[in-house]
């Protein structure tokens, strides 16, 4: 009886603060969900039930918006972790020069994404960025605001110089871990690195592999500060993520309403996700618990 | 079952019970959360009566008006200062947000530190950019919290603003705290923008102005020179002067192209609805004031033959444009033509070409009026002065300081707005950023050397009241952002043709419109 309330005692800060910032916030946003409510309006706020949510489920732009979202999300997952990997794989050996390289190849990490989309716009900007000077010089005339996949392609190349060290610096302890007379008798066995990769790396760093999907999954699905200076979300509205678009409707167009049912389908998408990789994390097991 | 078996299901039990107990403190705490957020919702909701408190404070304007319908404050007769008049607020902190703007980033480091040491009172001020500032205004006007004393509200947004409540009547203040008033405060200096802030019945002020500038024609007056040509009049010899200024440029270095304007985002709306539509007698966004619509069928003329020859003028510009121009924002043109990129721009802001001025004196940049379509100047000829939205050349933008009505040091800040937006302010953002909002200092400024050089204030001084401010709408965000940015970026992309987008925007606008309860 002595030490019952011990365990809460130690819980309870960090349940009162999920409590404060994390639940008590939802009930506003659900209440808001439910009204038109366009602050910069004279009109007062009006109950349209579950219209919002319609009108979300309806509105073309709202679906491109998603689609857009999950289609750099899943790029990003598609090169950035085999590029990790790769160079993750190029650091386990021992080489002149590899902790200059380390040092160097990991500082996009400390950059803060608002100067990461600066440093991109100048490095892109048409004709006088020196990227775009390097590509005209071998024959490529590269606008990265002429249409929605030039910018599309311009923010995946910004993501992967920005992520991929991120990808690598997780995957260097996994792969250190590894036994190397594993490896070594494996080459001794006779089989290929693809072999050895497969057979041996693979299974043995699917879990931080799998924690790495989930991070990177969260971030790009909430990706905003580097693609607003970047494009703005343009050109026109090609690149208007989804977090962008909430950003847009609530600070600009001022409308709570159709924002806060927007804020929640997105919420709800991103929880079932989470829900899904903890499950394949956890190979299964909260299934079963269930 | 052996002891230390029993002590383990003991642990165990107590594990339980207390996780149990956690689980059961926890969902009260959610419960309570769900109470307390409701409740708080519907309090949140319960104190819009605050601004029934503010429209209490307002009836007596009607009152007031009837009885002395001026809106000029009477100064008190005694000897007046601003230390003396700040004693009773000596040491009091006010809280002031603005965009980033040339004139505000002039004000806040030149006028402030005069300010503070003449009046004992500190100011903190957030100079951010358009988007943050309207978030937190927005955020803090809404819920009433009083943390801002002094907030920048632009000539477009005050008519939200008004609408809601949100602003004090700082005519029927100073007429109410008379000591407060600036006996040398002349509302009657404020150029024809300062209208802008009144209230179109009372003709009260419910913001001073501190910055204002035309949009208007600027170019480089070397490239002129050299080439050999003047400033076009029409939209056509304008269009025509670009691509002689594209063919001329080739091979140079840096290259140079024919125009440039602003384009990355929301910037590409608000050229068209402040630039080229005026400029080819397409007039309040297309919107018919009497009516409230816009498809020509309902009076407007957002989806008429005039805004689509807008579309076609722009897109034969922007093929000779620089590549880089679809990621220009508000000053991106004046930069590109500082840089030698581009000759000239239709429409521009004019406090941009002052602080590229600024920054490079050797810079010889030139205004002028806009170029139009010939029947437009025929129709800002013909409308008398002050009927300005009844056609305009261009736009005539700019902002000015109000008094939140939840600002809990009105006194203190309306000694500020005051000092901010006198003439000696007036005369720092008219020089450094060709933002005058008095008719003294651009009578001043006339025969300066910087007006030789540029011919701004002349221009400013002949012709403003030819440029016409942004229309009433109190739903201006919300039309330029849901819509007008939607269809003209569709249709500058070439995803819908122009008189197809033209049509949709006009209906969508219609829609909304009367949704609104127009």
């Amino acid at each position: 009886m002595k030490y019952k309330f011990t365990p809460l005692f130690f819980l309870l800060p960090s349940i009162s603060l999920l409590i404060i910032i994390g639940i008590i916030p939802l009930f506003p946003i659900l209440w808001e969900a439910l009204y038109l409510h366009i602050v910069a309006t004279p009109v007062p706020p009006t109950f349209i039930g579950l219209d919002n949510f319609r009108n979300i489920v309806t509105d073309p732009d709202t679906g491109y918006y998603f689609g857009i979202t999950f289609l750099l999300a899943a790029l990003v997952l598609l090169t950035e972790i085999p590029l990790g990997l790769g160079v993750a794989l190029l650091l386990v050996r021992k080489f002149r020069g590899r902790e200059i390289f380390q040092t160097f190849f990991a500082l996009p990490l400390g950059i803060a994404p608002i100067a990461v989309g600066c440093i991109w716009v100048l490095v892109l900007r048409p004709e006088v960025g020196p990227l775009t000077r390097l590509l005209a010089f071998i024959g490529m005339e590269f606008n990265y605001m002429a249409s929605f996949w030039t910018a599309f392609i311009a923010i995946l190349i910004m993501n992967i110089w920005r992520w991929t060290p991120f990808i690598t610096l997780a995957l260097l302890p996994a792969l250190v871990s590894i036994p190397p007379d594993i490896v070594e008798s494996s080459r001794i066995d006779g089989a290929t690195f693809v072999k050895t990769l497969r057979h041996i790396i693979l299974p043995t760093i699917k879990t931080p592999i799998l924690t790495i999907i989930f991070i990177r999954l969260m971030d790009t699905l909430s990706i905003f500060d580097e693609v607003w200076i970047l494009t703005g979300g343009g050109p026109g509205w090609s690149t208007r993520f989804i977090s962008i678009d909430i950003v847009r409707r609530v600070i600009f167009e001022t409308d709570y309403g159709f924002s806060s049912a927007l804020t929640l389908i997105v919420l709800y998408i991103t929880i079932s996700i989470c829900w899904l990789m903890l499950t394949i994390i956890k190979g299964g097991k909260l299934v079963e618990e269930s | 079952m052996n002891n230390s078996k029993k002590k383990m299901i003991k642990r165990e039990i107590s594990r339980r019970e207390a996780l149990s107990t956690g689980a059961k403190i926890a969902t009260g705490a959610v419960v309570a959360g769900v109470a307390a957020g409701v409740v708080g919702y519907l309090a949140g909701t319960a104190v819009a009566p605050v601004r029934t408190e503010t429209v209490t404070e307002v009836k007596p304007i009607t009152v007031t008006v009837a009885a002395t319908p001026t809106t000029t404050v009477t100064p008190t007769p005694t000897v007046w200062s601003y230390k003396e008049a700040a004693r009773p607020y000596r040491g009091t902190t006010i809280r002031v947000v603005t965009e980033n703007t040339p004139p505000a980033v002039f004000l806040k480091e030149e006028v402030v530190p005069k300010f503070e040491e003449e009046t004992g009172i500190r100011v903190e001020w957030e100079a951010v950019s358009w988007g943050d500032m309207y978030a937190k205004e927005i955020t803090d006007l809404e819920a009433g919290t009083g943390v801002y004393d002094a907030i920048y509200v632009e000539q477009d947004i005050i008519y939200t603003y008004m609408g809601r409540g949100w602003l004090t009547d700082l005519t029927l203040f100073g007429e109410r705290n008379r000591a407060l008033v600036d006996p040398n405060f002349d509302v009657n200096d404020f150029t024809a923008f300062g209208d802008a802030f009144k209230d179109p019945i009372t003709g009260h002020y419910y913001g001073y102005p501190y910055e204002a500038f035309l949009k208007t024609y600027w170019y480089r007056e070397d490239y002129y020179e050299q080439l050999g040509v003047k400033p076009a009049e029409t939209m056509d010899e304008f269009v025509e002067l670009s691509r002689k200024f594209y063919e001329w440029g080739r091979g140079k270095t840096p290259e140079v192209y024919g125009c440039g304007f602003q384009m990355i985002g929301i910037t590409l709306p608000y050229l068209f609805v402040e630039g080229f539509f005026p400029a080819h007698g397409v007039y309040t966004w297309g919107i018919n004031l009497n009516t409230m619509r816009a498809s020509v069928e309902k009076g407007g003329t957002l989806n008429s033959d005039r805004a689509v020859k807008a579309f076609e003028n722009f897109f034969k510009l922007l093929e000779v444009a620089p590549p880089e121009t679809p990621t220009f924002s508000w000053g991106g043109n004046v930069d590109a033509m500082a840089a030698g990129r581009t000759p000239h721009g239709p429409f521009e802001y004019s406090e941009a070409a002052g602080a590229a001025i600024q920054r490079d004196p050797a810079l010889r940049l030139r205004a002028a009026l806009p170029p139009l379509l010939p029947e437009v100047k025929k129709e800002v000829l013909a409308r008398p002065k002050a009927d300005y939205w009844k056609a305009y050349v261009n736009y005539y933008d700019g902002g000015a300081f109000s008094i939140p009505y939840s600002s809990r040091n009105k006194e203190a800040a309306f000694l500020f707005v005051q000092y901010m937006t006198r003439k000696e302010a007036s005369r720092v953002t008219a020089i450094k950023a060709f933002a005058p909002t008095r008719k003294s200092v651009i009578e001043e400024l006339l025969p300066s050397d910087l007006n030789k050089k540029t011919g701004y204030f002349t221009l400013i001084k002949e012709y403003d009241w030819m440029y016409g401010p942004a229309p009433p709408f109190r739903e201006h965000k919300l039309l330029i952002e849901r819509f007008y940015d939607k269809w003209i970026h569709k249709i500058v992309a070439k995803e819908v043709g122009v008189k197809e987008g033209l049509d949709a925007l006009a209906k969508e606008i219609d829609e909304m419109l009367e949704a609104l309860g127009y």
